[in-house]
């Protein structure tokens, strides 16, 4: 959880790294900057041609790390016989604006979305909820993470107690004295990422709060047929999509509604578009500002889809927020003799991240091995980078390792993690 | 570059609280602080601490704001902590620790 955790603020960077094909056309698209008004209008222009009712449109824009075409998809309105009528999906390119082919030219992958869900979610278990007695429990990946999270923040409520002191030696760090220099390094870096601890694992507790402690929901709202729905109307508000008015209606021109979630975002860009009951009275379009990090969207511009006018905000809801725990390795490590445990860790950790930009360079065509021999402008940075930032870790540990072995050249390993402070 | 100003402040926040404590105080300045100093430099601290936070708050909104803040805290620590170890010798820095 603690890796896949930290992967994960880097998960559109590694997904990119996992896809090179598709992520060096996405950088030539958006710095070739298409005009972002006319690839939506070109893309809701054509759905809306082909499928002027439906119950959604949507389009989602090429953005850094993503998508190097324009997506267009709709969904018509199930039909009244129960039988499935046909969605479309399109890709465009946004410079010509032809369809293309029907393939995305990228390999499959679960990337950095792979990992994001593995802190989660974990692996190889049900995602379904856990039947007790009658009552439905959370999913058991969801229990698993909740125990673990709810033991890190007791750890550190309780360590922030216990270790009251370290606040008065926060500045201090003295050097070459072993194990003060270990405890001086390990208060100034615990206080300082104490903010951080606290934030991430209480808003990881709270994101999943009703699983957690269920009884008062089912109290509230029962266990039956529409509890969940009534719960979550009242708890977010009513749904924000309305239903179909059964009234056709013209469309707004989607421009300005465009050009309107452009000056809402930082970087002047949006991400992607969603139309519900398109071609209805009461149709309704979502756009997408694009955060600063050119990847994120935290929040939207909700548009009456036969007025164009802007309607109020909605609060989105809350972003999620991950929890960890590295109980799991310190466990590991002092079960064994500490001082070859430490190095043959430090070892095997260095070899795994260093291999990963090995197998990199030997199985893609885009690795570090000839990014000094590209034209500058052809560079993937972003790509570079992910490889770099493995191979300084791994640098790190090798180093660790190193540093080791050179201060305790094969003695006879003792048994204790901890010398007698001095 | 909007992170600059509040940046310099998280940095100049934690070196006014640092030379709060007296051990440091005496590593840098040479003399064990009075207690009025030790006060002014604490509000001194707290207060530029805070506007770093405000300022982060109102350039970047309330929530990437406090990511912001938050690293650079992380990092103006780091820089102080190193700067009394490197610049202002260790030796100082020991003597007092001892005591607390």
């Amino acid at each position: 959880m603690f890796v896949t955790g930290t992967a994960g603020y880097g998960s559109g960077a590694i997904q990119r790294w996992s896809q090179p094909e598709l992520g060096k056309k996405s950088e030539a698209v958006i710095a070739a900057r298409p005009d972002q008004v006319a690839m939506a209008e070109a893309a809701i222009g054509r759905l809306r041609a082909e499928m002027p009712e439906a119950a959604y449109h949507g389009a989602v824009l090429p953005t850094k790390g993503g998508y190097y075409f324009l997506s267009a998809d709709a969904e018509p309105h199930p039909p009244a016989d129960g039988s499935e009528a046909a969605p479309i999906d399109l890709r465009i390119d946004p410079v010509t604006p032809k369809e293309l082919s029907g393939e995305t030219a990228a390999r499959e992958t679960t990337g950095g979305w792979g990992l994001q869900a593995l802190h989660f979610q974990l692996h190889y278990l049900s995602l379904g909820p856990t039947p007790v007695g009658g009552f439905q429990l959370a999913a058991i990946p969801t229990l698993i993470v909740g125990a673990a999270t709810m033991l890190m923040l007791i750890a550190i409520v309780t360590g922030t107690v216990v270790h009251r002191k370290i606040f008065a030696d926060f500045f201090t760090f003295r050097t070459r004295k072993s194990q003060r220099s270990w405890l001086d390094a390990h208060n100034l870096s615990s206080v300082l990422a104490l903010p951080f601890m606290v934030m991430i694992t209480y808003s990881g507790l709270i994101f999943y709060m009703h699983d957690y402690s269920p009884v008062p929901k089912t109290m509230a709202y029962g266990t039956g047929e529409g509890a969940q729905a009534r719960f979550e109307e009242e708890l977010y508000g009513p749904s924000e999509i309305p239903d179909p008015a059964g009234v056709p209606a013209e469309m707004a021109p989607i421009g300005p509604m465009v050009a309107a979630g452009m000056a809402a975002s930082p970087i002047g860009s949006i991400s992607y578009i969603d139309i519900y009951n398109p071609g209805d009275a009461n149709a309704q379009v979502l756009i997408s500002p694009t955060g600063y990090d050119g990847m994120s969207y935290p929040h939207h511009l909700t548009f009456d889809g036969a007025t164009g006018a802007l309607l109020p905000a909605v609060e989105a809801p809350a972003n999620p927020a991950g929890a960890f725990a590295d109980v799991m390795m310190t466990l590991h490590a002092a079960l064994r003799p500490a001082d070859r445990a430490w190095t043959e860790q430090f070892g095997l950790a260095a070899l795994a991240f260093l291999a990963i930009p090995v197998v990199n360079a030997l199985t893609t065509q885009v690795h570090l091995g000839q990014t000094p021999f590209v034209p500058a402008a052809e560079r993937d940075l972003v790509l570079a980078s992910v490889d770099l930032a493995l191979l300084a870790v791994g640098l790190f540990f090798a180093t660790l390792a190193g540093w080791r072995l050179q201060r305790q050249p094969r003695h006879a390993p003792t048994a204790t993690l901890l010398e007698p402070a001095e | 570059m909007t992170w600059i100003v509040p940046a310099a402040l998280t940095l100049l926040g934690f070196a006014a609280i640092a030379l709060s404590i007296k051990k440091h105080h005496k590593a840098v300045l040479g003399t064990f602080p009075e207690r009025r100093r030790v006060w002014a430099l604490r509000v001194l601290g707290w207060a530029a601490l805070v506007g770093a936070t405000a300022w982060c708050i109102r350039a970047f909104g309330i929530g990437y704001g406090l990511v912001v803040e938050t690293a650079l805290l992380n990092a103006a620590g780091v820089v102080v902590a190193l700067t009394l170890t490197y610049r202002f010798g260790e030796a100082a820095n020991s003597r007092g620790a001892r005591r607390g």
